[in-house]
Parts: structure tokens; sequence; C-alpha cells
């Protein structure tokens, strides 16, 4: 079981990955937008985060950028979550730092085989 | 005396001549950057539009596609075969929804899971 923070604006998605995730065994700690997600993760810890690139304000690829730039948060392992169209900006992404990312639309099976994927590899080296 | 003058009339011509070409090439330059910019602002824009609507198109899409699997293998409780049939129906079809809009927006590029070539 690991504590995971999911950072996705659009309620109905959180919920589905909430409830997969909690399914799986997981504590899930949920962000509705980019300011709440850095803000969570200081406080919370979390082994692993989900993020929405696309999100209100604060957008998940800045969320990246300032999480690597953070000295305590930057070995937690980021799986970026954008829609088809924008793999550039998610290439850009991986080579910031995140462990791993999933399009839009994604089966449920496959991101949580994603998520065990990151977790068994552990913390980020930094 | 005429010869000087008829000189200094064509001198004044080709002075007048050079002048307006001068002008003439650097309004065309001028026009030209104008466009290539326009042209560049129109392909961000349609850049932007399109990764815009992508995300919201593809956000709902993963929202049902998401919910069918969940009931589908009976995470939410036990289903009956009509169920399974009738769940397995609407995934089949959100899938060729999600390639009608690959088709639309031109984003049917492969998924991380498929080999991809690499960025330059």
């Amino acid at each position: 079981m690991a504590k995971i923070l999911v950072a996705e604006d659009e309620a109905h998605i959180a919920d589905m990955i909430t409830f997969k995730l909690s399914n799986a065994g997981h504590r899930v700690v949920r962000a509705h937008d980019g300011e709440e997600a850095m803000t969570l993760a200081g406080i919370e810890l979390p082994e692993l985060i989900l993020l929405d690139a696309m999100m209100p304000g604060l957008s998940g690829f800045e969320v990246l950028r300032r999480l690597k730039a953070d000295a305590v948060l930057r070995s937690v392992p980021v799986i970026m979550v954008t829609a088809k169209g924008q793999e550039r900006d998610v290439v850009n992404g991986l080579r910031e730092g995140a462990a791993d990312y999933i399009v839009k639309p994604f089966s449920l099976k496959e991101l949580a085989a994603r998520v065990e994927l990151v977790l068994q590899r552990g913390p980020t080296p930094t | 005396m005429t010869a000087l003058w008829l000189v200094l009339i064509a001198m004044a011509g080709l002075l007048g001549w050079g002048t307006s070409r001068w002008y003439a090439r650097r309004a065309l330059s001028r026009e030209i950057a104008r466009r290539e910019a326009a042209e560049a602002a129109m392909l961000q824009l349609k850049a932007n539009l399109g990764a815009g609507a992508s995300h919201r198109l593809r956000t709902p899409l993963t929202a049902i596609g998401g919910f069918i699997e969940l009931v589908a293998e009976e995470e939410a409780g036990p289903i009956n075969q009509m169920q399974r049939e009738f769940l397995e129906i609407a995934a089949e079809n959100t899938r060729k929804l999600s390639v009608v809009i690959d088709d639309l927006l031109g984003t049917g590029n492969p998924s991380p899971a498929e080999p991809q070539g690499e960025e330059t």
C-alpha cells in the first residue's frame, strides 16, 4: 500500500482513479489544481504523484518543474496524465524528471499497471 | 549647356528610380516579414486550439471508458452476462469515438506503449 497524490481538476476522472487505486489497496490524496498539488505534496509527502498536465492556474508541467526544484520533493516519482496531441510537451516533461506518462483516454488497468511499476522502482534518484 | 542639363536631368531620373526601387524592396521585405509572422501566429493558434480541443474531448471520453471498465471488471459489484455484453458494446463504441477524434484532430499518434520515433 502506498500513499498516492492524484492532482486532477476533472472530478469524475479523479473519482474513477481514486476508486481504482483504493481498490488496489492504496491511500489516495486528491488535489484539484496545481497550487493545491504543491501544498499537499509538501504536507503529505506521497510516494507517487499522478499529475494532470492541463489544470487551471498552475499547469501540471509547471508543478513538475517546481517539484523537481524542491530538495525534499524531487525524489517523489511523478506520472503525467495528458491528452493526445500533447506528446511533445510530455517528452519535455520526461526530460524534466517525470517517471512516466499516460495518455487520455487511458484504460484503468494500464494506469494501475504503470502505477505499480513506478512504485516498484521506488523514489526517483536525485 | 543643353548637354549639361540633359545629363543633370538623366542623373535626377536615375536617382529617383533608384530611390523608388529601394523603397519598393523595403516595403516588400516588410510585407514578407509581416506575412511570416502572421503565418507563425496562425500555426501557434491552431496548435493551441488542437491541444485544448483534444483535452476537452478526451477528458469526458476517459471518464466514460473508465467507469464502463470499473463496472465491467466488477470492481463496483457483480454484474450478469447481459450487462457484461452491453458494457462491451459501450466500450467498443467509446474506442470508435476515440478513433474518430484522432481523425478529426489529426492526433492519431502512437501511444506510449507503441514504438515512437526520436523527437527532433
